[in-house]
């Protein structure tokens, strides 16, 4: 292409690109031409300089800046032609942000080491408003805090351009910060939101939280909800759970939104938002936000597996985890001694949640062989499960092969309640209070039976709490031997079909009893909120 | 210099178009531009201490306003990027340096304009004053896009010419 031809092409692409009709393609080929040829960005600035100076010329609403308005210091500031009010804190705010934002370190001249807005202090020693409790791939602006997981936050302003960060007020709110964010914590119970996406949660013991945005407070009556404020002021925000007030800054209530509701402000404006507010801060952003959370979770349950793990009581602790879509043989992270599952049909799928893996147990071969050798006289079984449907009269959790003296069948009846059987003279059954209703379909549950062959006793537990609990007399020595996880080798006893409808993402055995307060702290550190 | 003294509040209101068409130019975006010039305002009203008085107040503004134009850029998609940053860096240093000289191309696009014959005037005229899209006006002219947006182009061409003509005589003058 000769110089003539490629000033023209870079004209006629600038022209379009200004027009807005540039491909995403001719994106490129713009950026190729100017890119080191002086005359073609030469050729592009005279082209962006008509563009304004046409605009200005017939007094249209891209070239046209009449000095006035927008200039920052009249409190009175007009934007798109409505007057506002700022109120001067939240200016101040504003004006701090930006300059941690982005251009803090060009404004240190060198004859200038003018001291940052947020002077850094020592974090050990706070002011006391809040703690840092949580980080997700934090980037702080340069020149702000630095604060890390577990610091202490006094009335600071954090700049954070970009990541997640969980703050836990000490009046009980808890904030999820998902940055570029710019805001400032106040108070044990307020913080001022100058721009990024705050999800709080808010207990009943810290009611009344407040945050602040140029057009109102936004004050908790109880649980949960989502703001979010732009850079350009506008916010957005929407009560996933209870009840928000919101106030004018001179204190006035002038609305207050339900679940589901939400509102939309721009320098005085308000639009509500109804329909369960899908178009705010939207599902993608919760959804990121609460796998952030998961993340969280799944670091405690990691801890708690571990403890587990090192147990010498533990004889199985399948956590289905570090395992490829295509292995069949599943890890068994509790005693050296005792062997690996054998996984056959089941298909790999998702946990609890994003990122831990489970096994799905649909077709009526789907199941996991394991072998457990040993005589017992005290056990705990432990599962997280989620159930589908309780298609059989049965269905099995972990049922060992046939049903011999000492066996221990542990499976679901078709009522939903946990039924554990100890093969005798007589079976011995003891079932426990219905524990998956039908509104418990497709909902990760915690199951935990224990048995006390010393005490003759067995106790079922749902959710860390106990369902049911019975003596039962007449006990032998505990086995297992061949067994099976979600389904059973009948060995010509009656009702052989008993494959299990759900998923399993954790399952034990112990040759101990674990006490209620373990099963409850079991089910806490493995709980998906 | 002190933020509430009257000599800059006259610096930062006579620089106005200037940071604007710095900006613009970068941006190529007319909400953006006024986004990113309201912000740098406030920058520059914030930290009006660090600037001395007798330096060249444009180009510090404009240095200003490029932080913020590349903030800005951080929180776009990649689609929505058109300049990668050495030659946003370049556009950026040549930008300056044009708005510093303080040439007059908008009196010479005045003078131009009269020349443009009535139907092109009249087609700027959709555009700019009545700040209608290329989209809206093909659908409103029954036009392909594509059509209208060469015609643009070749009446900016034409201007373009013009212009530098104008400048020209200008100089030799």
């Amino acid at each position: 292409m000769s110089e003539v031809d490629r000033l023209e092409r870079v004209t006629m692409l600038s022209s379009a690109l200004l027009d807005g009709t540039l491909h995403a393609d001719e994106h490129i080929e713009l950026n190729a031409l100017l890119k080191g040829d002086p005359l073609a960005c030469e050729r592009y600035l005279d082209v962006a300089d008509l563009h304004l100076g046409l605009d200005a010329e017939f007094g249209g609403a891209a070239g046209s800046v009449t000095g006035e308005s927008m200039l920052p210091f009249p409190s009175n500031e007009v934007r798109g032609g409505r007057t506002r009010s700022l109120p001067i804190p939240w200016l101040v705010l504003v004006a701090a942000c930006l300059a941690l934002g982005g251009a803090l370190i060009l404004l240190r001249t060198p004859q200038d080491a003018s001291a940052p807005l947020a002077p850094t202090r020592d974090l050990s020693n706070p002011g006391g408003i809040a703690v840092l409790s949580r980080a997700v791939d934090p980037v702080w602006a340069e020149g702000g805090l630095h604060p890390a997981e577990g610091d202490a936050l006094g009335a600071d302003v954090l700049v954070l351009d970009s990541g997640l960060v969980q703050i836990e007020f000490f009046g009980g709110a808890i904030v999820i910060v998902q940055g570029p964010a710019c805001f400032e914590l106040t108070s044990p119970t307020e913080m001022i939101g100058s721009e990024g996406r705050f999800r709080t949660f808010v207990p009943e013991l810290a009611r009344g939280f407040t945050i602040v945005t140029p057009d109102y407070h936004a004050v908790d009556l109880g649980t949960e909800f989502a703001l979010a404020v732009g850079s350009d002021g506008k916010s957005e925000v929407h009560v996933i759970e209870g009840e928000v007030r919101l106030d004018r800054p001179d204190g006035q209530t002038f609305e207050t939104l339900l679940a589901g509701h939400g509102l939309q402000a721009d320098a005085g404006r308000f639009d509500k938002r109804e329909g369960g507010g899908t178009d705010f801060v939207n599902r993608e952003q919760i959804l990121e936000l609460s796998q952030v959370d998961s993340r969280a979770r799944f670091r405690e349950w990691q801890a708690s597996r571990d403890a587990l793990a090192a147990d010498p009581s533990t004889l199985v602790l399948f956590d289905f985890e570090g395992q490829k879509p295509w292995d069949r043989q599943l890890e068994n992270r509790g005693r050296d001694d005792m062997p690996a599952g054998a996984v056959i049909g089941a298909q790999w799928s998702q946990g609890r949640w994003p990122g831990k893996s489970a096994l799905e147990f649909k077709r009526i071969s789907d199941r996991v062989r394991l072998a457990v050798e040993g005589e017992f006289e005290t056990l705990t079984l432990a599962a997280w499960i989620r159930v589908e449907g309780l298609d059989q009269w049965l269905s099995s959790i972990l049922l060992t092969d046939g049903f011999e003296p000492g066996e221990v069948h542990w499976q679901l009846s078709d009522q939903g309640e946990m039924v554990l059987g100890i093969s005798g003279a007589s079976p011995l059954n003891t079932t426990s209070s219905v524990v998956i209703g039908p509104q418990d379909l497709g909902r990760w549950i915690h199951l935990v039976t224990t048995i006390d062959r010393t005490t003759a006793t067995v106790i079922h537990y749902r959710d860390g709490q106990e369902v049911g609990k019975q003596v039962v007399t007449g006990m032998g020595p505990l086995r297992f031997g061949a067994a099976e996880l979600g389904n059973w080798q009948a060995k010509g006893s009656a009702h052989p079909l008993r494959s299990l409808n759900g998923r399993v993402d954790e399952f034990m055995i112990l040759d101990r009893v674990l006490s209620p307060t373990e099963v409850a702290e079991l089910h806490r550190a493995g709980a998906n909120r | 210099m002190e933020r509430d003294s009257e000599t800059f509040v006259q610096l930062l209101t006579g620089a106005q178009q200037n940071v604007h068409a710095f900006i613009f130019s970068l941006c190529h975006d007319s909400a953006s531009a006024k986004d990113i010039l309201q912000e740098t305002n406030l920058t520059l009203w914030r930290k009006a201490e660090d600037f001395t008085e007798g330096t060249n107040f444009v180009a510090w503004a404009c240095r200003v306003a490029y932080f913020h134009v590349l903030n800005h850029r951080r929180r776009q998609s990649r689609e929505q990027l058109v300049f990668d940053e050495e030659v946003l860096d370049y556009l950026a240093e040549r930008q300056e340096m044009r708005l510093e000289s303080g040439d007059h191309r908008l009196e010479a696009l005045q003078r131009c304009l009269t020349k443009l014959p009535e139907a092109q005037r009249e087609l700027l005229e959709r555009r700019y004053a009545a700040g209608a899209s290329v989209q809206t006006m093909a659908v409103a002219a029954g036009k392909s896009e594509g059509a209208l947006s060469q015609a643009l182009f070749r009446i900016r061409t034409t201007l373009q010419q013009c212009i530098e003509k104008q400048m020209g005589t200008e100089a030799a003058r």
